[in-house]
């Protein structure tokens, strides 16, 4: 398995390369640049001219990408051109709160949805399925950022039970920073919730039609038994392939739950950088996410063969 | 009551119902099995066979659509007025289940010793290491070379002939006094075959457990069993020991069976029964196998014959037979 896990990441450094190589050029093409950013309305040619050759943007842009990319890989992500704070220092103090963010939400999708799932399936045709398939449909449809503004609406500005936004950090007090992303885990997390819901279900339906599960019964097994430890452990093979998917939803939904909630995480971070054309902290912004990211699905990957010993690491 | 009486069942049946009809997959069967000993059920694909096994197991009877009536009494007590509670207690503890399709039996996410130890830990609250040495005991007994490594494996790492022997270990780990095994060697080529039933011989001959053994191959029938019963259509038409049934055939589709068994050596022609079985739902009056029999008469198609004796522990449901024995 080390060799697995070693051979997936030297996969990711093409793959990371190419991420890095189009948020480069990319940005590059929005209309607009860190220096008309920074002088605003004050713009004078002459000064933004100087400012340009400061910043190395008048080179050719390959040569600004090879530089760029070197200091990278030194480990030096280089400076915000719009405030001079190092682009690390400012993604360590974004990153918790994002990862926060995601992770509760996934946790906290999962626990509901799982158990929900797999209810759906052992009471399949019955008010309780309905239900939750209702919750199902209600989850995948609903956009997040409505469904974001709606609990605003409802707990903060209707009941005052909840900040309509912001974050407390952890070193406010653990109740504190859970009442701050109460609302923004469970408008990130309901999409990943019926869709688990809904791939629990239909994974446990086949499952239980299994012969493994009848000669469990015929084995003298409990109901529960059989549903839980016989059942679950099988449906959890497919489920977990879809919940590596998710992960990508749930950064990319932060991005706009962020947003709504005003919570400084990375995707307000990104969307900051990119309204400033801040390329250094952008480029840094997408690198690390991606490395996040690829990192979370690799993690997946180990518990998915876990959890199916069918699985050989090749 | 006699002593060594392991199974009774009396009466039994099982219907399946739907909106449009009702099958009677197993219809007003009645057998015993004593301890010790080998009854084949033997019949045609479609006849009741598996659905036997699981009104016995109480596998059906709990959904709306299933219907059970009748008695199976198992060392005294009656299977059909179980709880599902009490049936659990029953089920791979006091009678050993054997299924059909070893390839999917096992659960290929659990190693195969988990899967043995699971049953003393359920039914006797072994610890975790007593089951343990259990399960690699039983793997032993129905012999698995190497298998304490093997134990630690999973089921797509065995063979077909290994994985049944896991099942059959899996069965026995309750030390049951029943053993149902619903065509053990069906998805098994010939000489894993052979050596399936050979372990289960020999296994019975330990344990003395009595054994239920569901077969449609007569050969097999031939080679392990003490005693028969074929069905047809849901209900018993011929019951009695291997050599009187292999050499004094009584009902026409026993005879019929018989002449469609190949012999090794034998040059003749296999004369298959011809038609199919009667759909289980539109049954008409009279003898179920009127439509395929060649000797069926008047009488046949108005009443339908009961399970006759017509030797000592020889019984058949064919009008042919009574009559045979009323003009002694
Ligand atoms: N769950 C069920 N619902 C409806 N009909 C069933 C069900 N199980 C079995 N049957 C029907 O009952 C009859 C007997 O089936 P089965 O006991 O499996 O036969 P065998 O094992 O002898 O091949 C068949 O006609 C089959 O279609
Ligand atoms: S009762 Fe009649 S139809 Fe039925 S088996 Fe006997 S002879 Fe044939
Ligand atoms: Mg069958």
């Amino acid at each position: 398995m080390g060799k697995y896990i070693l051979h997936r990441l030297i996969i990711a450094v093409p793959i990371l390369i190419g991420i890095s190589i189009l948020t480069f050029f990319l940005i590059r093409l929005v209309p607009g640049d860190t220096v008309t950013a920074i002088l605003g309305t004050n713009y004078d040619p002459k000064l933004a001219h100087k400012l340009r050759s400061e910043m190395g943007l008048d080179q050719p842009v390959i040569l600004q990408y090879l530089i760029w990319i070197g200091h990278v890989f030194m480990g030096d992500l280089g400076t915000s051109s719009f405030t001079g704070q190092p682009v690390l220092s400012a993604l360590m103090e974004r990153l918790p709160i994002t990862l926060e963010l995601a992770l509760l939400s996934l946790i906290v999708a999962l626990i509901i949805a799982i158990p929900l799932g797999v209810l759906a399936a052992y009471k399949h045709g019955t008010g309780a399925d309905y239900a939750s398939g209702t919750f199902g449909m209600f989850g995948i449809s609903v956009p997040n950022f409505w469904l974001g503004t709606l609990l605003i609406l409802i707990f903060s500005l209707h009941l005052h039970l909840l900040p309509s936004g912001g974050y407390q950090p952890l070193s406010a007090g653990i109740g504190e920073n859970l009442r701050s992303l109460l609302m923004p885990v469970i408008a990130l997390g309901t999409a990943v919730a019926a869709v688990t819901m809904r791939s629990t279900r239909s994974a446990m339906l086949d499952v239980l039609n299994e012969d493994y599960i009848k000669m469990a019964k015929a084995k003298g097994a409990s109901t529960a038994r059989i549903i839980w430890k016989h059942g679950l452990r099988n449906a959890l093979v497919p489920v977990m392939t879809v919940v590596g998917i998710q992960i990508g939803y749930l950064l990319g939904g932060s991005v706009i739950i962020e947003q709504v909630f005003a919570l400084p995480g990375m995707g307000r971070l990104a969307l900051q950088a990119i309204s400033n054309r801040d390329y250094s902290l952008l480029q840094g912004t997408i690198l690390f996410v991606a490395v996040t990211f690829i990192m979370i699905n690799l993690m997946i990957d180990v518990i998915y063969g876990l959890i199916n010993p069918r699985i050989r690491y090749k | 009551m006699n002593d060594d009486l392991l199974l009774d069942v009396r009466h039994l049946k099982a219907y399946f119902r739907s909106k449009q009809r009702t099958v009677k997959a197993v219809d007003d069967l009645s057998f015993t099995l004593k301890k010790g000993e080998i009854l084949g059920l033997v019949g045609e694909s479609g006849c009741g066979k598996s659905t036997t096994t699981k009104a016995l197991l109480r596998l059906i009877g709990n959904q709306k659509n299933e219907y059970l009536e009748g008695e199976a009494f198992f060392e005294g007590e009656d299977l059909i007025k179980k709880s599902d509670k009490q049936m659990q207690t029953i089920r791979g503890n006091k009678i050993g289940f054997i299924a059909q399709n070893p390839m999917s039996s096992l659960n290929p996410v659990f190693t195969i010793g988990n899967q043995i130890a699971e049953v003393p830990q359920m039914h006797q609250r072994a610890s975790k290491n007593k089951a343990w040495a259990i399960a690699l005991k039983m793997l032993q007994k129905v012999g698995i070379s190497d298998h304490e490594s093997r134990a630690k494996q999973f089921s797509h790492q065995f063979s077909g002939g290994m994985k049944q022997r896991a099942v059959i270990a899996m069965a026995l780990a309750g030390n049951p006094s029943l053993l149902i095994a619903d065509e053990p060697t069906t998805a098994l080529d010939v000489t894993i075959q052979a050596q399936i039933l050979d372990l289960m011989v020999k296994l019975r001959d330990e344990t003395h457990a009595g054994v239920l053994l569901i077969t449609h191959d007569l050969g097999v029938v031939a080679e392990v069993c003490d005693r028969v019963a074929v069905m047809y259509a849901g209900k018993i038409v011929e019951q009695a020991p291997v050599d009187e049934l292999f050499h004094h055939p009584q009902h026409p589709y026993t005879k019929g069976l018989l002449a469609s068994v190949p012999k090794i050596g034998s040059r003749k022609k296999l004369i298959p029964i011809s038609g199919h079985p009667p759909n289980l739902y539109e049954m008409q009056g009279g003898c179920l196998f009127q439509e395929r029999c060649p000797f069926a008469f008047d009488r046949c198609k108005k009443t339908e014959p009961p399970l006759h004796k017509i030797a000592e522990h020889h019984h058949s449901a064919c009008h042919l037979s009574s009559e045979r024995m009323n003009s002694f």
